[in-house]
């Protein structure tokens, strides 16, 4: 308003001035014609050459400027009376607008005037503008806001206000110029306190009771957060209070984000991170073949090695899978109260019938995904869930996946088993499709790879009577389950489907049993370590290296290739082989006894253990030579004693976690190995494919959020027939991104259908001159003769034979 | 070279205990091991947890609760530990600043076997939320040995900022108790770690009042 009030007596004398330009604007040849305005009227036709001058040397053509000005100034009154006015009229008026914007930061004190009266319109008027003109304008303040000259903050809030007028164009505008400005005040300036500023206002905004513009400002939120600009717990706990908006569709993009799309992130920066994990990779992989290259080398170890490899490079595939739902995750890990979120999001979906199918799925998904990461209690969503499992039900195989990802090892046995028991009522029966019943072993798979306690031998064994089931897919997804309770709880399966016992891989679990945790009592692995390296640390490095690389080239030999080393009176036999041969010898016998057995076996090895601690303590000054030797005798008999002494008697190092981590590796790969030959003759290639697939899943879970996809339970061995419409789609995809090397002429140009020779004449002679040339000096010898010959003949006046 | 070398640690430990001694408190300080890492993203990488039980018990007098059946019950009325039954549960009626208060009012929770599945029902997610889930104890097991043996076991988690700090000894322990003690949890620790040693920035052990000392 200070302009109105600022230029009472200006305005007069400027309003004939304007006249003539308004006319002159309409009709330049006119103006063109009165000499005093001569360079006025050459710049204003061309704004931009204007402009350029007028940036060289300001202060001289302050005139020029001010006339631009004034005209600007009182077309916005004109605009205030009647803003809506043909596109024509206000061509000049767009072009000052630029003109002046562009120069604003020359004359600060217009400037200042200038923005005024452009928010003020905006503010006013903005939605009854001519969409040109108003973008124009919000063009223009961006520039102003670029060189600093307006406060973003006033911008950011206009830009909202404006985001409620009906124009596509302007709303993806206005959305791209805050990020961009997002981007530049975190790039550039790094402005801590200002894009905690900017932050606080979309939060504002959010709030708002206008949907439009409580979208607008979630979107600049999500892709804020997307692109680091303010990847943080409170922007995520923002978006996460919007997934209760009333509006449907503000409420589907927080879930989105939350749930994530796959193809959604192409980080550049990805690709370093990748590369300093290549080199940890690489790393133990040098272990595996430096341990390779000093052994005999027989073909046994050279397919071991090459196995070896591939699980490497299949590990570093699962951890960039494994990095595409970092962003959402973090999001949800992010969450301040996940329990309370989830309560109040399971309210929603069992309350409210009215939404519609897709957004409720979406909740459920949401739901779904918080339980599992967060290990939520929230027990009423898995009896809720069982309405949907139905073989009918649509979108039944994404309803399984959550259900599969809600279970953890901290839902109730009970519950779970609950769950499990209606997806194989509802799907693992001979009268359903074998479709729903490979789904539904599947999903049963997924679930019970979440929470193994859950499984009940009478179902298990129910389950893996199909493994012999007509189709193929039935079949396979039923031993996939068998070789999944072969690692992990052999016991409950039926005798003839438990293979030989192996070794249980079981150092990355968490929970033994339902509120079981597991407790170490020392670092698995340890045990090849050698005692005697703790204290002379000297020569410490090369003695341990080459003893361990001895001791899983050992482990390697003897493990994979006697099948019946059990017998064998190894020294270096693992503990679970021995707890396996006690096992076989009592399989009748109660879980819990064996388990209290061993925890017996625990106690009293730790009770032998402290013993002798203390006698070292006693004797440590006197005889330390002694104990040690006895320590170390009794140690050579049990590797759990050894690994819980090495683990107690020194700090190890580095190069000591890489021969573990070493040893684990092939400790990994002899237990596949075993794994499949005790599949038995009757082995496949498909019995193989299931055990890698096994294998690489665990290796996922482990590395990523740990939660199932949708693959896992869409899983078919076998594909089903493709239609020739299918086929045909395939192979026309597959043409798209071919190019046509082969068989095929290029289509245009001038050479087409000519052979070179013919090509070679059409040619100017200066340029095929110098190979001509290049062509004679080649001749031979006898041919330049000849030439020579024929030459002389004719000067000489005779006919050349 | 190992990271740490024994003298090292035997001299932060005797630099610790020594502080004690000097300025007694008037309660039993706890040694702890505070742990800075690096080159971890806490946003990326998976969060890593693991527990271990260590030999010496490092905090003795932390409470446990016994959430028990009759059996376990009448064993911890003998024992004088602290108990509840599933009515006493029940009584607090899944009320939310109850089980809070009965989640803060002690440092853990042992449940028996018949109770442990019902637990969530009766309590609702209280103290999986304060990270108090009791664990499981069978009628075969005294209370006595599993409360001790929660009590020994420590828990590395990793949250969400880089550094992390766990109960690894108390100053009544000696000297070797408390190497064997530190050294273990080291290398657990470490042995968690996805780059082991790489991944270390710090370590300190301090008592509760006392001044930290630098190990690595």
């Amino acid at each position: 308003m200070g302009k109105v009030s600022k230029s009472p007596g200006k305005g007069e004398k400027r309003i004939g001035k304007v006249g003539k330009k308004n006319g002159k604007s309409n009709a330049p040849t006119e103006g063109s014609n009165s000499g005093k305005a001569s360079r006025f009227t050459m710049s204003e036709r061309n704004l931009g050459l204007m402009q350029e001058i007028i940036r060289k040397d300001p202060e001289s053509y302050k005139e020029e400027f001010l006339e631009q000005f004034n005209y600007f100034v009182q077309t916005m009154k004109l605009l205030h009376l009647q803003p809506e006015q043909s596109r024509q009229e206000m061509q000049s008026l767009v072009d000052s607008v630029l003109f002046l914007s562009g120069l604003a930061k020359h004359y600060p004190k217009e400037s200042k005037q200038f923005s005024d009266s452009l928010f003020e319109l905006l503010r006013e008027q903005g939605a009854g503008l001519d969409p040109e003109v108003r973008m124009a304008f919000c063009k223009a303040l961006v520039l102003l806001r670029n060189q600093d000259m307006i406060d973003p903050i006033i911008l950011m809030e206009t830009f909202f206000e404006l985001v409620k007028v009906e124009d596509k164009v302007l709303r993806k505008f206005l959305l791209s110029s805050i990020s961009a400005h997002l981007k530049r005040v975190y790039h550039k300036k790094k402005d801590v306190k200002m894009l905690g500023k900017i932050q606080n206002l979309c939060f504002s905004k959010m709030k708002d009771s206008r949907s439009i513009v409580a979208r607008a400002a979630q979107l600049v939120c999500i892709d804020a957060f997307r692109r680091k600009f303010w990847r943080d717990a409170r922007t995520a706990n923002v978006i996460a209070q919007a997934c209760f908006h009333k509006v449907a569709k503000i409420q589907v993009t927080s879930m989105k984000f939350f749930l994530g799309s796959e193809n959604e992130n192409g980080d550049a920066e990805d690709s370093d991170e990748m590369d300093s994990d290549a080199e940890d990779n690489t790393k133990t992989l040098k272990e595996v073949m430096t341990s390779f290259r000093n052994v005999k080398k027989t073909r046994k170890r050279e397919k071991n090695v090459e196995r070896a490899k591939k699980m490497i490079s299949k590990k570093k595939k699962a951890k960039k899978e494994g990095r595409s739902k970092e962003c959402n995750l973090m999001a949800i890990q992010s969450l301040y109260d996940p329990q309370e979120f989830v309560d109040r999001l399971f309210g929603a979906v069992e309350a409210k019938k009215m939404d519609n199918f897709e957004v409720r799925l979406f909740k459920i998904a949401l739901c779904a995904r918080i339980i599992g990461i967060h290990r939520l209690h929230t027990l009423s969503f898995y009896s809720y869930l069982h309405r949907f499992l139905q073989p009918k039900q649509r979108d039944v195989t994404k309803i399984l996946l959550y259900a599969a990802q809600a279970c953890h090892e901290m839902v109730p046995p009970d519950t779970v088993e609950q769950l499990i028991r209606v997806i194989a009522n509802n799907f693992v029966t001979d009268r359903n499709s074998p479709e729903a019943m490979t789904v539904g072993i599947n999903a049963i798979r997924e679930i019970l790879s979440n929470c193994p306690f859950a499984a009940t031998e009478e179902l298990l064994r129910d389950l893996s009577e199909y493994k012999t089931y007509k189709n193929k897919n039935v079949s396979m997804a039923a031993r996939s389950l068998i070789t999944l309770f072969r690692a992990v709880n052999p016991k409950l399966l039926a005798r003839k489907d438990r293979g030989k016992p192996q070794e249980k891989d079981d150092e990355d679990e968490e929970y033994n049993g339902f509120a079981r945790p597991k407790v170490h009592d020392f670092i698995s692995g340890a045990e090849i370590l050698d005692e005697d390296a703790a204290d002379g640390e000297q020569g410490h490095l090369e003695e341990d290296g080459t003893d361990s690389e001895l001791d899983v080239s050992d482990v390697d030999t003897d493990d994979v290739d006697t099948d019946d080393d059990a017998d064998e009176p190894v020294a270096k036999k693992k503990r679970v082989e021995q707890k396996s041969v006690e096992n076989d010898a009592e399989s009748d016998a109660d879980d819990e006894e064996i388990e209290d057995e061993e925890e017996m076996d625990d106690e009293e090895e730790e009770i032998e253990i402290s013993d002798e601690e203390e006698e070292e303590i006693d004797d440590e000054a006197e005889e330390e030579a002694v104990v040690e030797e006895e320590a170390s005798e009794a140690v050579e008999k049990d590797p759990k004693l050894k690994a819980s002494k090495n683990s107690m008697d020194r700090i190890m190092t580095q190069e000591d976690f890489k021969n573990i981590k070493a040893y684990q590796l092939k400790k990994q790969l002899i237990g596949e190995k075993r794994l499949k030959k005790q599949m038995g003759k009757g082995r496949s290639q498909a019995d193989e494919r299931i055990v890698d697939e096994m294998a690489e899943k665990l290796e996922l879970k482990r590395s990523s959020d740990g939660l199932a996809r949708l693959s896992d339970i869409e899983h078919f061995y076998k594909k089903k027939r493709q239609s020739k419409e299918e086929r045909m789609a395939d192979v026309m995809a597959g043409r798209a991104d071919e190019d046509y090397k082969f068989g095929r002429p290029k289509k245009n140009g001038a050479h087409v259908g000519r052979t070179n020779d013919q090509n070679s004449k059409k040619k100017v002679f200066a340029m095929v001159k110098n190979k001509i040339r290049g062509r004679n000096r080649q001749r031979s010898f006898r041919d330049q003769q000849k030439s020579l010959r024929h030459y002389l003949m004719r000067q000489s006046g005779r006919k050349p034979q | 070279m190992s990271k740490v070398s024994r003298e090292s640690l035997n001299e932060a430990i005797a630099e610790v205990l020594k502080g004690s001694s000097e300025k007694p408190r008037k309660f039993r300080e706890t040694i702890e091991l505070q742990i800075g890492l690096k080159n971890y993203d806490p946003q990326k990488d998976k969060r890593f947890s693991g527990s271990i039980r260590l030999k010496h018990i490092p905090r003795p007098n932390m409470k446990v609760c016994v959430f028990g059946d009759q059996h376990h019950l009448d064993e911890a009325a003998a024992g004088d530990i602290p108990s509840m039954s599933a009515d006493d549960l029940k009584k607090l009626n899944k009320q939310k600043k109850l089980i809070k208060k009965l989640a803060k009012s002690y440092d853990a929770f042992i449940a028996s076997e018949s109770l442990i599945k019902q637990i969530p029902r009766i309590l609702g997610p209280g103290l999986n939320k304060a990270g108090k889930f009791p664990s499981v104890v069978t009628h075969g097991e005294s209370l006595q040995s599993k409360s001790d043996e929660i009590r020994a076991t420590v828990k590395f988690q990793m949250k969400k900022v880089l550094c992390l700090s766990v109960a690894v000894g108390h100053v009544g322990l000696t000297q070797e108790e408390l190497v064997s003690n530190i050294s273990l949890s080291i290398n657990f620790l470490v042995s968690l770690l996805k780059k082991n040693w790489q991944n270390v920035r710090s370590l300190n052990i301090k008592s509760t009042m006392g001044k930290p000392q630098r190990v690595y």
